[in-house]
């Protein structure tokens, strides 16, 4: 299980997570005035064979504030601040900055990049696996990197906020979507269910994108249920179970859920739809939840759904094999346990355009390791199906240091090759 | 397919889950039918889990409560998502 790695250097995802051009060439002007600033943007439209068709416009910065950036038609001067911002139509943005930045009147002209919120990078280290160019850590420490299995033909329906669909990774994939939430499309305005379906479903390696995938070649059914606020209605939750199970998913991955209080019973609605699916060959498996403070000594109970007895609940380690300190403790009885722990920490996977990855941390992260594995089981053995997996998953688990009460049964494992 | 959103509610009304008991989940169409029946609006039935989504005022989930073979009546919890952050657990 304990992989070594290069931990030292530069994050190995780092060219993966580099500044994306919007299309458009930024602009700094040296000191003159808002005339020749304008000037100087006409004359290098001219330069660019535009003929002059540009006409350049002084705005104020709310004006700016309510422009569509990413359709910007003309150059625009953000009027006493120096800085305009030029569609790069007329070439590349590197060749439209190359012309601009020889004008006299204009200091700098540069590709102009989508701003992100800056995240720590996921540098690894751990005892259980590092992420190398091949794949994630988290593709190594289930066991998937290793395995020979892709869930080829297996569904998976990842119920979560939609799914970015023209992501490129996922370009000529079978993907089936449906959309649960009143108003809205599939499409993922949170980033959060794009991130969980690549974990389940994401490619395998290619150039230099790595491995973050669990199930490269199984089939994705996404329902969204979450918004694109991130806002979930339980009814909406349920009917896309129900679509799920109909639809014959063997793996119906939920990373969402509300908290629990200690004592409190698991919704009778939920466990139903977990009876139903296992009898229908089909394991639910779901966040446990992010609402402990292990730092200052608080342990969460199991949040709902994941607190359901027919609904497999999945705690969240590190790289070190230690529970997170958000993970959910198995504190109620009566599904309220941790059933395995997968991933959940500096976990790389897809995110919507024109980000494209992000590494993010949450039980939400290992809940689709865990379905992933599940597929991967599931096109191994074929008779592996409903109670049957859920078995087969928790008794091949890898023991970890942490106790049952925390991480359940352990690491998720997936299947094995033949042993020669 | 989808519910309709709390903003659409009226003002005054609220969207309540009602969950069947064990005896009647197979007839959960009928109390569905049997809420109808005391006025108050219907938005969804999910047989499977003996659950239906009722929209209607305080006095609604009363007269719902007193119905044979539900179970509970509680308003439609949520799941919310925090926002999306590398610091912050999801």
């Amino acid at each position: 299980m304990t992989e070594q790695g290069d931990g030292m250097g530069a994050p190995p995802f780092l060219d993966l997570m580099r500044p994306r051009p919007t299309g458009n060439v930024l602009v700094s002007f040296l000191p003159r005035d808002e005339g020749a600033q304008l000037r100087a943007l006409e004359r290098c439209a001219q330069r660019l064979a535009r003929g002059g068709a540009w006409r350049a416009r002084a705005l104020s910065s709310g004006e700016v504030g309510r422009l569509d950036l990413a359709a910007l038609a003309e150059p625009v001067l953000l009027a006493g601040y120096g800085v305009g911002l030029v569609p790069a139509t007329a070439g590349t943005a590197a060749q439209v900055a190359s012309v601009m930045a020889a004008d006299a009147d204009i200091e700098e002209a540069r590709p102009e990049f989508f701003m992100f919120p800056i995240g720590r990078p996921a540098v690894g280290g751990g005892d259980l696996a590092v992420d190398d160019a091949a794949r994630t850590w988290g593709v190594a420490a289930v066991g998937a990197a290793a395995s020979p299995f892709t869930g080829r033909g297996v569904r998976i329906a990842v119920l979560d906020s939609g799914f970015d669909a023209g992501h490129p990774d996922f370009e000529g994939r079978e993907i089936v979507a449906e959309s649960f939430v009143q108003g809205e499309t599939t499409a993922d305005g949170s980033g959060h269910g794009t991130h969980c379906a690549g974990t389940a479903a994401g490619p395998g390696a290619r150039g230099n994108r790595p491995r973050y995938g669990v199930a490269p070649e199984a089939v994705l059914h996404v329902g969204k249920v979450l918004s694109d606020a991130g806002r979930g209605f339980e009814f909406d939750i349920l009917s896309g179970m129900a679509w799920a199970i109909d639809a014959g998913c063997e793996v119906i991955s939920m990373s969402l859920g509300r908290p629990a209080q200690p004592g409190e019973a698991p919704s009778v609605q939920y466990e139903r739809l977990g009876r139903r699916a296992l009898e229908a060959g089909c394991v639910i498996v779901a966040a446990a939840g992010n609402d402990s403070a292990r730092r200052f000594g608080f342990i969460a109970p199991v949040a709902a759904p994941a607190n359901s007895p027919s609904i497999l609940a999945v705690g969240a380690v590190d790289a070190a094999g230690l529970v997170a300190p958000f993970s959910a403790g198995g504190l109620n009885p009566d599904g309220g346990e941790v059933d395995l722990a997968a991933p959940g920490v500096d976990v790389f996977s897809a995110f919507p355009r024109p980000q494209l990855y992000r590494a993010l941390q949450g039980t939400s992260m290992a809940c689709p390791h865990v379905a992933g594995v599940a597929a991967l089981w599931a096109e191994a053995e074929p008779s592996l199906r409903g109670a049957a997996l859920w078995r087969r998953l928790v008794e091949t688990a890898a023991p970890l240091r942490e106790g049952a009460r925390d991480v359940g049964a352990g690491l998720v494992q997936a299947p094995p090759g033949p042993t020669v | 397919m989808a519910a309709r959103s709390v903003q659409e509610i009226a003002m005054g009304k609220v969207a309540y889950s009602v969950t069947v008991d064990d005896a009647h989940l197979a007839v959960t169409q009928a109390i569905a039918g049997e809420i109808r029946a005391r006025g108050v609006e219907v938005d969804r039935v999910i047989a499977a889990a003996g659950a239906i989504r009722a929209i209607g005022d305080a006095r609604a989930a009363e007269a719902i409560r007193r119905i044979e073979g539900v179970l509970a009546v509680t308003p439609e919890p949520r799941c919310d998502l925090p926002p999306i952050d590398e610091d912050i657990p999801v």
